[in-house]
């Protein structure tokens, strides 16, 4: 009888063990699959690529982890990998989410590089002693606002933001495509505004903070109200406005310009507004965490990305946008193709700071649309 | 096992009713059970109970805790009674739904039965976001069903949404629960009932409803916990209507602020516990019924003329429904849209393989793993707790339904929070994914498991007693062949959530380790939605083989015992 149990308790713990091993097995498989994947990548090279590859590479070796907006940054950081030898793992998240993760861990963050995103929520990050301190030969090439005062965060781009129609939509009703911010309080737009909460949405958060700016406190709060009055409801998720947008749900959707964006309206049969009274915009961050296993290996590569105008290309032509010239004036391989004229006038510096004070208001004040 | 039962006949009324609890006393006094309890508890303790404390502890961390409560009191109100509202409605729905659509498919020819079983196990994959966004382009406002084809335009983002779309998501298990329970029924008893003279109508209500019971409890409860916690069908669909869980979600991901998010799911947590005080004490009394049912007799399931008229038109209509849902996931995998025209195409297939397959790999492993690991705890659990203990069956219960009262995000917070540390430093591994899969999935484990240990005969275990046979004997060689179908059915559902959970590993992938539903998170993040779709269809082709392999498992033991 006590043997049984005794002969039980080892199978069930035996059991615990293969399935550890099942775990063990299936890490190294990865593993594996990556360093063929690499090899592979690394085989179809020219030589000439190569052997500069050789020269620039440094001794450090070891990995780096990053988190980005979306996965299309691999290519870069294939790019990273092949000159410098140090392996990188790319993982993508919203910035909410990264914020929320970083907060929790506790000072052990579970990866090294914070790319993209909007930069209210590196503020929050610095403001919180969650970002480690860079100091990047390259610092002084940014224009002012779009690299910390501090050196805790830098960027690498700008989101403009505007809106997707859905023309068909729109027709039925017998409307016009809104042309500025101020049409979307028109009346007639009544439930056909899709906007995302900007505690979500760093994209929005922008747009309330520059309306903000431009409008003055009173005026701006006054244009949230009656644009309250329209918005059918807050999104939850970033990119709700442009989904159900193209699906037809709402007429118009707040929402980022981007290629993705691009994509869908002509997929959809969508057109895109760029607001004729002024873009807001929002710089996207870099920062390394507080607290990485990997900070040398993430300084590398900020100077691997900075200081060479070929990496920023590579990463203006994976963002299919040349905001980059923004960030960097003196960027010679980098022309922008819109009038930064059209951009609102924003103090970037105030972001942050206001961040806390505006979402408390901005929650007073579209409460209402929680309720049915 | 035959022999046990030709020889089972009369062993019951060898134990007058008072004496049923004494037999078991044996085990008590012997120090390797205790200790076997203990090895079967540590892991709860660890990973359910310390997590969870960690982040309620969040709650009155912070100067003013007694402030954070009151204002969430006041602002989270409605919010508050949305949730109950929402998940009482989705529960009873869903439950209902469930039995009718279970009898029914009962009914049907075993091939006919076969297919629905597989469609229903298909269903069980929903993958996150793109099967809102099916739902939405087949029911929204210009979708294909409701405004193509029916000129309407429906609005579903509201409370009917969600509750809507909740009850037909918690169905499928459901219908799967339901087909157990009544499966596991005795023939023996319908017949003597029709030999009585009873119509079909009271043999449902005098037989089959009471002896369901637990079924209905279980299935109501489970489905009242997830939407109670489910926080991704409000956001998308919900609109203006938000219930807790979705503030929650809002809280935690728009403003990290941990100490709100905690005090709101301490909130979350009474309308759980009082469904679970509900349920707990439901199932006491209908455990008294169930010494009665001893037979294997086949059911076979009374019905007339216009009961199966109705059912069948039901089980079409559901039928229809799912399948619309998921030929739509796959077909978008293979249409290009260009202008607002559609094409078809193929060049999708190549854009999916720029995926690392590795991901994959990783995700089979770790569903596979909870799967078998999981429910294979939660059994013998289930027993220990239904059977053996004479004390502390309610606090272990309510202990595993704990991680179904937590949102996923929260659930996956908790971890972060407990294992960011020496000694249990897990963050940034695969074991952390690994756990809180297992753990995360393991009320619906626990809950089948008890549903099936509870519903069987006493007797048997007792005429295996009285034979000789030790309790580990007694488990392996008689119970657990009989639970068979219900512990390869809680593997299947535990992988199929495992594959597709999204909430709960959300703060727990790392860039080293990835989850599949993470790739296709990513993918509708970059609006790649053909790419989710393909992806989706690889999990679906996933569970469907992962079905195929335990229904050949089943057939295997069946043949075997």
């Amino acid at each position: 009888m006590k043997k049984r149990l005794v002969l039980t308790t080892a199978a069930i713990l035996s059991l615990g063990l293969l399935a550890s091993c099942g775990g063990k097995k299936a890490e190294e498989t990865t593993a594996k699959a990556e360093t063929t994947a690499a090899a592979t990548e690394k085989a179809g090279e020219t030589t000439a690529a190569a052997t500069e590859a050789e020269k620039a590479k440094s001794d450090l070796g070891g990995e780096l982890n990053i988190v980005a907006t979306s996965e299309d940054y691999k290519k870069l950081f294939d790019k990273f990998t092949e000159e410098t030898g140090i392996k990188t793992n790319l993982l993508s998240k919203s910035s909410g989410d990264v914020l929320s993760q970083l907060k929790a861990e506790g000072g052990t963050p579970s990866a090294d590089v914070w790319f993209g995103g909007g930069i209210d929520a590196f503020m929050s990050a610095k403001d919180n002693g969650l970002l480690e301190k860079i100091d990047l030969d390259s610092a002084n090439d940014f224009a002012t606002g779009y690299v910390d005062p501090d050196h805790y965060w830098y960027t690498k781009g700008v989101t403009v933001v505007g809106f997707i129609v859905n023309d068909e939509l729109l027709k039925s009703k017998n409307l016009e495509a809104p042309k500025t911010w101020d049409d979307l309080t028109n009346a007639s737009y009544k439930d056909e505004v899709l906007m995302s909460n900007p505690a979500v949405s760093g994209t929005n958060y922008g747009v309330v903070n520059a309306m903000l700016q431009k409008k003055g406190e009173e005026e701006g709060w006054k244009y949230f109200t009656a644009l309250n009055e329209n918005v059918k409801y807050y999104s939850k998720r970033g990119a709700d406005p442009k989904e159900k947008t193209a699906q037809g749900e709402v007429a118009i959707g707040i929402t980022p310009m981007d290629k993705k964006v691009e994509k869908l309206a002509t997929e959809k049969n969508c057109s895109l507004v760029y607001p004729e009274d002024g873009i807001p915009y929002v710089p996207e961050g870099v920062a390394v965490f507080k607290g990485a296993s990997n900070v040398e290996q993430a300084k590398e590569f900020l100077n691997w990305l900075y200081n060479s105008e070929d990496n920023l290309k590579e990463l203006a032509e994976i963002d299919g946008k040349d905001t980059i010239k923004v960030v960097l004036p003196k960027l010679s391989n980098v022309e922008l193709s819109f009038d930064t004229a059209k951009l609102m006038k924003e103090d970037l510096s105030l972001f942050g700071s206001q961040r806390d004070s505006i979402l408390k208001k901005w929650e007073t004040l579209a409460g209402s649309k929680n309720e049915a | 096992m035959a022999f046990l039962q030709r020889k089972r006949v009369d062993l019951s009324t060898l134990f007058s009713k008072d004496k049923h609890s004494d037999f078991h006393t044996k085990e008590y006094g012997n120090p390797f059970f205790w200790i076997f309890v203990f090895l079967l508890c540590f892991p709860l303790v660890l990973f359910i109970v310390y997590p969870t404390l960690l982040l309620f502890i969040r709650a009155f961390q912070g100067d003013n805790g007694f402030a954070v409560f009151s204002d969430v009191l006041k602002r989270y109100r409605l919010a508050f009674w949305n949730s109950i509202e929402s998940s009482f409605f989705s529960a009873f729905l869903s439950t209902i739904l469930a039995f009718f659509l279970a009898y029914g498919i009962l009914q049907l020819k075993s091939n006919i039965q076969r297919i629905c079983l597989i469609i229903l196990s298909i269903s069980l994959v929903s993958p996150p976001f793109i099967s809102s966004l099916s739902f939405i382009s087949l029911y929204g406002r210009r979708g294909l069903i409701s405004y193509r084809l029916l000129k309407l335009s429906l609005d579903p983002y509201n409370k009917y949404g969600v509750i809507g779309m909740q009850s037909l998501h918690f169905t499928c298990l459901n219908i799967l629960f339901f087909i157990h329970a009544l499966r596991a029924m005795d023939g023996k008893l319908f017949y003597s009932a029709r030999d009585l003279g009873a119509g079909p109508l009271s043999i449902v209500k005098d037989i089959v409803l009471p002896l369901l019971r637990p079924a209905f409890l279980a299935s109501f409860f489970i489905s009242f916990l997830r939407a109670l916690a489910d926080f991704g069908t409000p956001i998308i669909i919900g609109g203006r209507y938000s219930t807790l869980a979705s503030e929650i979600y809002l809280q935690l991901i728009g403003y990290s602020d941990f100490q709100k998010t905690a005090v709101m799911n301490i909130l979350l947590l009474f309308p759980a516990l009082f469904s679970f005080y509900f349920y707990r004490r439901a199932m006491e009394q209908s455990d008294k019924w169930n010494g009665e049912q001893k037979g294997r007799t086949r059911p076979d399931f009374p019905a007339n003329f216009l009961i199966r008229t109705v059912l069948s038109i039901l089980l079409c209509l559901f039928f229809l429904f799912e399948c619309l849902q998921y030929l739509s996931i796959f077909l978008y995998g293979f249409l290009r849209f260009d202008q607002g025209e559609v094409h078809f195409t193929l060049e999708n297939m190549g854009e999916l393989f720029q995926y690392n397959l590795s991901t994959m790999y990783l995700t089979l492993a770790l569903s596979v793993i909870t799967g078998f690991f999981g429910s294979f705890f939660s059994f013998v659990l289930a027993y220990i707790v239904e059977r053996k203990l004479p004390f502390g069956k309610k606090t272990i219960d309510f202990v595993l339904s704990l991680p179904y009262l937590l949102p996923g995000t929260c659930f996956g917070l908790a971890y972060i929070l407990a294992f960011n540390k020496a000694p249990f430093r897990l963050t940034g591994t695969v074991w952390i994914i690994l756990f809180s899969l297992i753990f995360r999935q393991m009320p619906l484990g626990s809950r089948m498991a008890s549903a099936a240990i509870s519903s069987l005969p006493k007797n048997m275990e007792r005429a295996g007693r009285d034979l000789g046979a030790n309790p580990i004997r007694v488990f392996l060689d008689i119970l657990f062949p009989i639970l068979l179908p219900s512990f390869l059915s809680s593997v299947y559902n535990q992988f199929t959530q495992s594959l597709t959970t999204m909430g709960a590993v959300i703060f727990l992938i790392s860039a080293k380790y990835k989850v599949l539903v993470y790739t296709l998170f990513d993918a509708i993040n970059r609006g790649s939605y053909n790419v989710a779709s393909l992806i989706s269809g690889i999990m679906i082709l996933l569970s469907l083989a992962f079905y195929l392999l335990l229904e050949g498992c089943r057939f295997l033991a069946k043949n075997r015992y």
